[in-house]
């Protein structure tokens, strides 16, 4: 009997699996793909080459009754799924073949490449400004845009000259843009809607504004330019975004050319190697590695070069900041810096701080200290970024130099205040910080800071003045004395030589017209030029000039 | 949550397979219950207390309807379900639009506006509502018996794979496959190969040409833009070129097949991985010689519903006159235009199908067949792509202004090259819309989707769908990849 069963149990078994077998297996072998995903997001089994370019990281959210009702929960832990399941990068870099081997595209929606002609890639917002339409992004009209960058350049001349008796250069260094240097590669400009609309250049309008006010600056575009018909290299590569690699070490030369002819001080020079021809790399195909394909493009050979420093013991070794944008990574990454620089700290768009043993985020830093330490303050973007119009940091500095720590806090304490206790404004900040994957203080923070920018003169009246004659005590605690007394006596000083002079009075009168000032404004301006010039010929000194005391009683060292 | 996500993909769907398929039967209904509702509740966590509370009522008011004897009790214990199917859509629904045209008459009579505040809509109501139309009606006509388990009744409302979007399930298609049916292996290939194509219509072509789309004419939804943004969709209407307004019409006719026939063969196949039978739900809708034809082929489920819900109760084309029968099926087209969105521009949409329904019976249909079968077609399909226009642009001037673009014949050079994605894209939906017009066509379709597979056939119809999938994860997770080169502030 057991036989039987046996044996009928067997047959239909038997049955069963020459019917099923095959889809039995499919079906298994398709179960076991489905979880193949979270195997490998657990494990890593696999090793793939990593995505290229940077993403805002969406951190893996903790589940509360709160943000699972309202939502917030499911959507963070979507989008963090998709920047971490398993297999992301070969099934990005797979797309991404196929949409450029059959449409030379990248990946829909992604709006971070315009292709060019002749296989040239340029950022869309590079195309944008050639056109000139790029400050639609930033502004509601031309004319609003204009003014933005003139109250800006103002901004600029007023640090320069806040900072230029302290001995603290500021400057300001154009980049070249890819659009204006291979103008002839650029697609044709696609977006029609402002062609009715007057435009406008940052670089030009700020070429102009700077000449015309004063600014210190080096406009390094207009060089590539001249030197664009006679250079034996490429300025600029066609699959990356940035200046050539080797381009940007002539560019380093000719920036401390620059500033010991500011500083009317003897640096370090840079020797450049003999060059070699490589396949292109770091910056030269920074806009091909978005594409994260799979296949790397057929691309040209571009030129590097060692860049060494030549041994001069006479030779100064300034300290620089550096605010800018990401073109100074080509310099520092090949140039020595610590050779040339006493400290060379990199406030990468006036954020993070790279190259600074002290600090990471420019919120760390007390910014009347920082700047009040430095030599050089260089002021580096490229055409596209001169919208952002220096990324705050002129406003930021001059309050810090104008204004107590305690005054700041006192303005953001009352506006915190003002945004907590209005319902409506929090309820929105609550939508920005979940969109954003920010905290709600780091949002109102963020409010606070965007309403003071937005009218610093509201809440920092000195600022208003042309040149602002409140100082932070920490400027006087930086230098041990009461420096500003002594510049404003020198002023008053020379106030009194002018109005001794008739002749004079009548220059001044007339400047006073011209420029639109009052008669006051125009003496002050006349006076205080002439007592910077002093300074700067050596002709008068700040006395005790030992800047070791800060207003925390923190020691900096200088040279 | 959406069956083209990661989360869906990627966790929820092997997770769910493979507990339900390690689950003993009778368990398994349970937990696809318990699946469905965390998958409700994934999208729409504020409404899932109210769909719980409104099933639960609508399962014992139809019970007690259905226990009682007195007629009259039944009707109005009928209408209370009805009404609460019905009530919970319209107050979700249509709160808002009807709120807007009180204020704007109100405004008429410079009368100050109603304050109120305004609604989110629960994804899927409008599909799990008519679900629960169909339980209480079927009932009520005795077509079946209602169910008596409580989670037989949910999982019949919310089974995920047709609760966010179709296809509209009738209760007397399914009630028997709820507790008697049968998961084969075959079921659960053909039931993956199925899923997958539907996913390949959604991400591959749907999306693909609703990208292109939403960048000629600005998103879609416009509840959500301001004013600025809604002024420039307008200038945008304005200024378009009739080439790039045809092609955008054209692309958008596509992309709401793809997308919606491609969400529905998801369920389908999903339904089928677990021995459940769904209805079709398109049938090559674009082949259509006639207005009348497409309608009985595109979103089948839902002109059923229609044609059983509403047509007939209205007395359908048993009327006394003409007019009548006219006005019935005109209505009917009216309220499923309403149905489509709670806009003016759905209501108009929905009056000129009607209008051209009405026109078939009349004269426009012997005229198509004069025309032939190929003219006819595409006689149709160019109806439909115009009508689209008030379905894609959410303010009745806009779509006005933007038939007036079509027609106002300033075309520009058409460059293949200044879009090959879009119009290769298109070119492949277009094949496959109406590649069904040919006798292989239809013979291809048939042995891919309704003819069961020998072992060869499943061994490649399995490589190409998981090729498929991996594909179409690339697809999905390469769009939205859109890196710096360095970080930016």
């Amino acid at each position: 009997m057991m036989r039987i069963v046996f044996r009928i149990f067997a047959d239909s078994m038997n049955h069963f699996i020459m019917k099923n077998l095959v889809k039995v297996i499919l079906f298994t072998l398709t179960g076991l793909l489905l979880f193949a995903s979270m195997f490998q997001k657990a494990t890593h089994v696999w090793d793939f080459k990593k995505l290229n370019g940077v993403e805002v990281p969406i951190p893996q959210p903790s589940l509360t009754f709160q943000n699972c009702r309202d939502g917030s929960f499911q959507e963070r832990t979507e989008g963090y799924l998709k920047q971490n399941f398993g297999f992301r990068e070969p099934l990005v870099r797979l797309y991404n073949q196929y949409l450029w081997d059959c449409y030379q595209k990248t990946p829909v929606g992604a709006g971070i490449l315009t292709f060019g002609k002749d296989g040239w890639l340029y950022e869309p917002w590079v195309v944008a400004d050639y056109y000139q339409i790029q400050f639609r992004n930033y502004a509601y009209d031309s004319a609003q845009m204009a003014s933005m960058l003139t109250e800006e350049a103002h901004r600029v001349l007023q640090l320069q000259q806040l900072l230029e008796p302290y001995g603290t250069r500021l400057f300001v260094c154009q980049v070249p843009a890819k659009d204006l240097i291979c103008p002839e590669h650029l697609p044709e400009n696609q977006d029609k809607r402002f062609d009715d609309e007057p435009k406008i250049s940052a670089r030009f309008f700020n070429e102009e504004k700077y000449t015309q006010l004063g600014v210190n600056h080096l406009n390094l575009e207009q060089w590539f330019l001249q030197m664009k018909d006679t250079a034996d290299f490429p300025l600029f590569p066609k699959t990356g975004t940035h200046w050539s690699y080797y381009a940007s070490l002539f560019a380093a030369d000719t920036l401390i050319r620059y500033m010991e002819h500011l500083g009317d001080i003897n640096m370090k020079n840079i020797v450049i190697g003999p060059r070699t021809l490589d396949k292109a790399h770091n910056s030269d195909d920074d806009l091909e590695s978005l594409l994260n394909l799979i296949r790397p493009l057929p691309n040209s050979q571009y030129y590097y070069a060692d860049a060494s420093i030549e041994e001069d013991t006479a030779a100064v070794m300034p300290k620089l900041i550096t605010v800018g944008d990401s073109f100074w990574w080509s310099i520092s990454n090949q140039i020595p810096m610590n050779s040339i620089f006493s400290s060379s700290p990199y406030w990468y768009y006036n954020s993070t701080i790279y190259f600074d043993d002290n600090y990471s985020s420019v919120n760390e830093v007390n910014l009347a200290e920082q700047l009040l330490s430095a030599d050089f303050i260089m002021l580096f973007y490229s055409a596209t970024q001169q919208y952002k119009l220096n990324n705050d940091f002129t406003k930021d500095a001059l309050i810090a130099l104008c204004y107590d720590p305690e005054e700041i806090a006192s303005v953001r304490t009352t506006l915190e205040q003002i945004i907590r206790s209005d319902s409506s404004w929090m309820e929105k900040l609550k939508d920005k910080a979940a969109s954003q994957y920010k905290t709600l203080d780091e949002t109102v923070n963020n409010e606070v800071k965007w309403l003071i920018n937005n009218n610093p003169g509201k809440y920092f009246p000195a600022l208003n003045d042309s040149l602002p004659t409140k100082r932070s005590r920490c400027v006087d605690a930086y230098f041990n004395i009461d420096s500003l007394t002594f510049i404003e006596q020198e002023v008053e000083k020379v106030i009194q030589q002018i109005k001794g002079d008739e002749k004079q009075m009548q220059d001044i009168n007339q400047k006073a017209l011209k420029y639109g000032k009052t008669f006051e404004q125009a003496l002050y301006d006349d006076a205080l030029w002439v007592v910077n010039y002093k300074l700067e010929q050596g002709i008068l000194q700040i006395p005790s000039r030992s800047r070791k005391n800060s207003c925390h009683g923190k020691n900096q060292s200088k040279i | 949550m959406v069956f083209s996500s990661n989360i869906f993909l990627l966790y929820f769907m092997p997770v769910f397979f493979l507990v339900y398929f390690i689950l003993p039967r009778k368990v398994r209904n349970y937990f696809l219950l318990l699946a469905s509702l965390v998958f409700y509740a994934w999208g729409a966590p504020e409404f899932i207390i109210h769909l719980i509370v409104s099933v639960i009522a609508n399962f014992y008011l139809v019970r007690w309807m259905n226990k009682t004897e007195k007629p009259g009790l039944k009707k109005v214990l009928c209408g209370i379900s009805i009404a609460i199917s019905i009530g919970l859509l319209f107050y979700f629904k249509y709160g808002n639009f009807t709120m807007q045209n009180i204020n704007t008459v109100r405004g008429w009579f410079h009368a100050e506006p109603l304050q109120w505040v305004k609604i989110l809509l629960p994804i899927g109501i409008s599909f799990f509502s008519f679900q629960s139309v169909t339980y209480t009606l079927d009932t009520y006509r005795k077509v079946n018996e209602p169910m008596q388990r409580l989670s037989d009744y949910m999982l019949y409302i919310v089974m995920f794979p047709q609760l966010i979007a179709g296809p509209i399930v009738r209760y007397c298609d399914i009630a028997d496959q709820i507790r008697n049916r049968e998961s084969l292996y075959t079921d659960r290939l053909h039931g993956f190969y199925r899923f997958v194509i539907g996913l390949c219509k959604k991400i591959l072509i749907a999306d693909v040409i609703g990208f292109q789309v939403d960048q000629i004419l600005g998103p879609s939804n416009y509840d959500v833009l301001t004013s600025a943004q809604l002024a420039d969709i307008a200038n945008k209407i304005a200024t378009i070129d009739s080439t790039s307004a045809w092609i955008a019409i054209f692309a958008f006719t596509f992309q709401i097949y793809f997308d919606f026939a491609g969400y529905s063969d998801m369920a389908i196949g999903l339904g089928r991985m677990m021995g459940f039978k769904f209805p079709e739900n398109f049938d090559n809708p674009y082949v259509s010689t006639t207005i009348s034809e497409f309608w009985r082929r595109w979103h089948q489920t839902f002109s059923v519903f229609i044609k059983n819900y509403l047509y007939f109760p209205l007395g359908g084309s048993r009327v006394k006159t003409e007019a009548r029968k006219y006005f019935n099926l005109w209505f009917c087209f009216l309220i499923s235009g309403l149905w489509h969105g709670a806009a003016w521009n759905f209501v108009v949409y929905g009056a000129l199908q009607g209008i051209f329904i009405c026109a078939d019976k009349l004269f426009l249909k012997k005229f198509n067949e004069r025309l032939g079968r190929i003219p006819s077609v595409f006689f149709t399909f160019l109806i439909i792509v115009l009508t689209r226009c008030f379905f894609r642009i959410e303010r009745i001037d806009l779509s006005w202004l933007f038939i007036k673009r079509l027609f106002a014949f300033d075309f520009v050079p058409f460059h293949f090259g200044d879009n090959p994605h879009l119009y290769v894209t298109m070119l492949v939906a277009a094949f496959f819309s109406f590649f069904t017009l040919s006798k292989l066509g239809l013979k291809v379709q048939d042995k891919v989707y309704f003819t069961e597979y020998n072992r060869r056939q499943h061994i490649i119809a399995f490589v190409v769908s998981i090729l498929a999938f991996i594909f179409c994860l690339g697809a999905l997770n390469a769009s939205g990849f859109s890196p710096f080169i360095y970080f930016r502030f």
